[in-house]
């Protein structure tokens, strides 16, 4: 069975930390925007005012933190670096369940959906590529 | 076939299974498995939720009263059998299982044969391309190398779906806990054999085309036209030819079978995705036997 040096499971897991750090990038400008605007939008559309009430500044920078630690452990996944990879791609995941269950009220099976990519980057980076981050 | 070894096939689908869990396509068959069962169930379980958090969660008897008068009423039923194309399976599987877990099952079953391309694609394809079987060759037979890698596939694949449905059943039944455990597990085991018995003859379509194709890509292309294209085929012929169900000559057509009421049904169901896992894995095994490597 041939194997390059990077295995392709890792390009997927770096791919898919960018495809989420876009979201969360997005989500975090929505809300920076939703909270500067916060009176206009109020007067345009009232129903929105629970919404915006619920964006704090903690979600804000716990978002931003997140979005950044997926780009650089992708990055990190790529060039299979120890720290910048397995160290912070860890991190990441554990920071990314916390933020989940910190923001959620309830458990239900939306929020379980959400807790799919940390849970499956913990099994997959301390199972199946342990081994793989080669360069320090 | 010649010189096939079942101790070199169960090595050759054990490394395959392993190296299925460190490849691209595997990482996306495993995410996308579970994303598409959670999303799945999100959509029928988030009303239930929504009802007991109306009801209160002391008072799951008015839930299940209300489900019950749900999944009994007669439009649920007529949705059930139109989808199954037959006249008393709504009622079978909305009022004597638990309606629910039917109706996830329903929905995965369409989505399984699309989800097993991303698992079953490439098995021989990229292997072909860089010529690395020339090195496997020296050991073993290409029989053992074609079916070990189907056979590897087949369990990671089937191993993916059944966590994701204990995952489901798991949550339905502590989460919610409107069904006995008894009829929930056994009707999931039941949706568990389906899934296999379905995945089978897919995973032997895959096999076949990644044996063909030496592109992983043009071979997950050409997979997902070979599930989906037979089958609006036979709609569109269905519309000029009076055969009755003439969507039984693909796989597709047999997905609902196994969770049918009658037994003679589940049993011919099984006995016709055998066939085709069989027809698809001779034809695949002959071609594989012969082309250049």
């Amino acid at each position: 069975m041939s194997q390059n040096s990077r295995p392709g499971g890792l390009v997927a897991l770096a791919i898919l930390n960018f495809l989420f750090a876009a979201i969360g990038f997005i989500s975090v400008v929505s809300s920076i925007l939703s909270l500067v605007f916060k009176d206009k939008m109020i007067a345009h559309d009232p129903n929105l005012k629970g919404w915006i009430e619920s964006i704090s500044v903690f979600y804000i920078a716990s978002s931003a933190v997140l979005t950044v630690f997926l780009i650089v452990s992708g990055v990190g996944y790529l060039m299979q670096k120890k720290i910048l990879g397995f160290v912070l791609g860890n991190v990441a995941a554990i920071v990314w369940v916390i933020h989940l269950i910190l923001s959620s009220e309830t458990f239900n099976i939306i929020n379980s959906a959400l807790l799919l990519l940390p849970v499956l980057t913990l099994v997959m980076l301390n199972v199946v590529f342990k081994k793989d981050f080669i360069n320090p | 076939m010649k010189r096939f070894s079942l101790k070199h096939t169960w090595t050759i689908a054990k490394y395959h299974m392993r190296f299925s869990l460190r490849s691209g396509g595997g990482i996306v068959f495993l995410f996308m498995s579970v994303l598409s069962a959670i999303v799945v169930a999100a959509i029928f379980i988030t009303p239930v939720e929504a009802i007991v958090g109306v009801e209160g969660a002391n008072n799951l008897g008015g839930t299940v009263d209300i489900i019950k008068e749900i999944s009994g009423s007669s439009v649920a039923q007529n949705a059930v059998n139109w989808l199954l194309d037959s006249k008393d399976q709504g009622k079978y599987l909305l009022s004597e299982k638990p309606a629910l877990l039917s109706c996830i099952m329903l929905v995965l079953l369409m989505l399984l044969p699309y989800l097993v391309c991303f698992g079953a694609f490439n098995q021989t394809t990229s292997d072909i391309a860089n010529k690395g079987l020339r090195f496997l060759l020296l050991r073993t037979e290409r029989v053992n190398i074609y079916l070990g890698r189907f056979l590897g596939t087949v369990i990671f694949s089937f191993t993916t779906v059944v966590l994701s449905m204990m995952m489901l059943v798991l949550y339905i039944q502590f989460k919610l806990g409107i069904y006995t455990g008894v009829d929930l597990w056994l009707w999931s085991i039941q949706g568990g054999l389906s899934y296999f018995m379905l995945s089978l003859p897919f995973v032997a379509l895959c096999a076949w085309v990644s044996s063909v194709f030496e592109s992983p890509f043009g071979s997950l292309l050409v997979c997902m036209m070979m599930v989906g294209l037979p089958v609006i085929f036979l709609k569109i012929l269905n519309r000029y030819v009076e055969i009755d169900s003439l969507d039984k000559f693909w796989p597709t057509g047999w997905k609902f079978g196994i969770l049918h009421s009658e037994l003679s049904n589940v049993i011919m169901s099984i006995g016709a995705l055998l066939i085709f896992t069989v027809v698809f894995l001779l034809l695949g095994l002959r071609g594989f036997q012969k082309r250049d490597l």
